[in-house]
């Protein structure tokens, strides 16, 4: 699954340590989402729409 | 907006559990060895049947620490360890166990009480391979 992780943390100037900070996270989660090694969780991926203020298809897709 | 990824009762209960995994391992330890100096005697049965509890406190601590993990990558990655240390640790010694089957007395015996610590052992390891292969790199 891809997703705009990264390039939406980078349009708010947040850091990896940042965003993990906001999730209640750790910083390698955070990572491992960008990087495409692990996919969230429906709950995790509903608390990351919420935190970019976007629905969950527009930071994740199956393309 | 900011929450800390373990609040004040998440530490108490993590530290709380990891004093019982090491403390439990400790008294395994303990326990085992002094049950094989201790043979066809009532003190070395007690000390074998204390053994098996404090490796089941072992695991109980273990599974409690990564059941109340919040962090759902953590959780994942530390049970994927413990699969693996298992799969590991139980062909090792079922294959070793054929082996001194056959070699009959050619090959060391591998005492039972080995077989939790070699688990123990090989999940750390197990623990350390995993989360260095999803180690963040530098921003």
């Amino acid at each position: 699954m891809n997703n705009r992780l990264r390039v939406l943390r980078a349009e708010r100037n947040w850091s990896q340590a940042d965003l993990a900070q906001r999730l209640a996270v750790s910083r390698q989660s955070v990572n491992a989402i960008e990087t495409g090694k692990y996919d969230p969780s429906l709950p995790l991926a509903f608390k990351l729409a919420r935190l970019f203020d976007l629905p969950v298809e527009q930071i994740f897709s199956d393309t | 907006m900011c929450t800390p990824i373990l609040n004040a009762t998440d530490r108490k209960f993590r530290r709380h559990c990891q004093v019982a995994v090491g403390l439990s391992l400790l008294l395994y330890v303990a326990c085992s060895q002094a049950s094989l100096h201790l043979h066809n005697n009532v003190a070395g049965l007690v000390l074998s049947g204390l053994a098996g509890a404090f490796f089941f406190t072992e695991i109980l601590s273990f599974g409690l620490l990564v059941t109340r993990l919040r962090d759902e990558f953590q959780r994942i990655l530390l049970t994927r360890s413990f699969v693996w240390a298992t799969l590991i640790t139980m062909c090792v010694t079922t294959i070793w166990g054929f082996i001194e089957l056959h070699a009959r007395g050619k090959v060391p015996h591998l005492n039972v009480v080995w077989i939790p610590i070699i688990l123990i052992c090989v999940t750390a390891a197990a623990k350390l391979l995993i989360f260095r292969q999803y180690r963040p790199e530098s921003e």
